[in-house]
């Protein structure tokens, strides 16, 4: 489904943490909204998916974008189980290490 | 508390006990209202102002947005009772039941000549694995009968229920899209001059009966068999009606705004029902299987099954021990094991 050739090998944590920003970015825009003003400028602040108005299509959205940037197949389903941006970037380094 | 995997974890015993007799409750993980309380699913699925899920929708959120095609999702769509409303689900209702009605003795017949031959298994001793076995063959006869499609194969219906899990990523989604066209492929090559509709007919019948009554039928025995631990199996007391389900969770969307028990339930909103709050206490079992409009078509079906694969079990004075019960945890919708081993002596 990639797009591109994405990015092999083990993530680190910040590394898969800006993958989701950029993802959440691509799929909402949200964070240009002054309430995750601090998460853009370099906070390790978390948030969970709901708090950032994500849906089922959204999560879906986001699932197809984050495949495209580093080839790791995320589910919706994965969006209730690591339900913050941590959760999720600690999930996708852990799925990284193990390819 | 995890709503996505309640349904399968051990948890949901306490859960259900808790919410027997609650209100519906919006959970902001899963995005939807839960309904567990028993009389609420009872009156809730009578309620003209719910409709279907919306099954289609991320499909053609794919195909718009990323030109992915899935024709084969779409003729399911078009054609399975689920995702209809009005004429067209009555139409599509009746299309179903008049298949199962012309076809559910044949089905049955084929059962009880080939449970006795699924079930010699035990006479050998050792260990058994129960689904892989016993019961999804059996299964498999049953629904290749109704659908009168001997030429079908378990593999071809792998899976398939997971057109009803809203919690599949695009590449499952894909993956999903292929395997419905293969078995459209086959429906066509080995039925001269199939109709759109007799498509459609099988199709309803294999994604949403194989895996149904295969986890059905493997939940219910194992929920038997876990409280007679060593017993023979001819010993141990199966109930008339299955106490488990393979179907514990069913979805309608708010098609009307309205008030219920004290709750606003909002159009476009949705709605989780879980079917299991059925199984526990006095509640009546047949709630498994839903009721209105929508009803559980192969709840005959599935009791005459129940009763063959009991009565055939019952006949053995095999004693048991369950060494290895794992769950399927490859969709979030259906409940089904994957393994059931036993040690047969």
């Amino acid at each position: 489904m990639s797009q591109n050739t994405p990015p092999r090998g083990q993530l680190t944590r910040e590394a898969a943490r800006q993958h989701v920003l950029d993802a959440i970015q691509e799929t909402v825009g949200i964070l240009y909204d002054p309430r995750f003003a601090d998460i853009l400028d370099g906070g390790d602040r978390d948030v969970t998916f709901i708090e950032l108005e994500f849906d089922s299509l959204s999560a879906m959205e986001f699932c197809l974008q984050i495949d495209d940037t580093i080839g790791i197949e995320v589910e919706p389903a994965d969006l209730v189980l690591y339900p913050s941006i941590n959760t999720l970037a600690e999930h996708l380094m852990a799925k990284s290490a193990a390819r | 508390m995890n709503l996505l995997t309640l349904h399968r974890d051990e948890a949901r015993h306490a859960f259900f006990e808790e919410h027997s007799s609650s209100p519906p409750f919006f959970d902001t993980a899963m995005g939807c209202w839960i309904v567990a309380n028993p009389r609420h699913i009872e009156q809730l699925l009578l309620e003209p102002r719910l409709g279907p899920a919306d099954y289609a929708g991320p499909y053609e959120q794919l195909t718009r947005k990323r030109g992915l095609p899935f024709p084969n999702i779409q003729f399911a769509s078009r054609h399975l009772p689920f995702c209809l409303e009005g004429a067209e689900h009555q139409q599509s209702r009746r299309r179903v039941a008049g298949l199962l009605s012309l076809r559910r003795a044949a089905a049955v017949e084929e059962m009880e000549d080939f449970v006795d031959r699924a079930f010699s298994v035990f006479d050998r001793g050792g260990t058994v694995e129960l689904m892989s076995e016993v019961i999804a063959p059996l299964v498999l006869h049953a629904i290749r009968s109704v659908a009168d499609a001997r030429f079908m194969g378990a593999d071809d219906f792998m899976a398939s229920a997971a057109f009803f899990d809203r919690m599949l990523g695009p590449k499952k989604r894909l993956q999903l899209e292929s395997r419905l066209g293969a078995i459209r492929s086959k429906l066509r090559d080995s039925i001269d001059g199939i109709s759109q509709d007799e498509e459609g007919v099988r199709l309803t019948l294999f994604l949403a009966g194989y895996e149904t009554l295969l986890g059905t039928l493997g939940e219910s025995v194992h929920w038997v068999l876990r409280q007679h631990q060593a017993a023979r199996l001819c010993d141990v007391p199966f109930p008339d009606f299955p106490p488990q389900t393979g179907v514990p969770i069913i979805e309608r969307r708010v098609a009307e705004s309205f008030e219920f028990a004290g709750v606003r339930l909002s159009a476009g909103e949705r709605l989780r029902f879980y079917l299991q709050a059925f199984t526990y206490g006095d509640e009546p079992k047949a709630g498994i299987f839903g009721l209105g409009p929508r009803t559980c078509l192969g709840k005959q079906l599935s009791l005459e099954a129940w009763r063959i694969v009991t009565g055939a079990l019952m006949r053995k004075p095999t004693r048991f021990r369950i060494l290895e019960y794992e769950a399927r945890s490859d969709n979030y919708i259906f409940t089904c094991p994957k393994t059931l081993l036993l040690e047969a002596s």
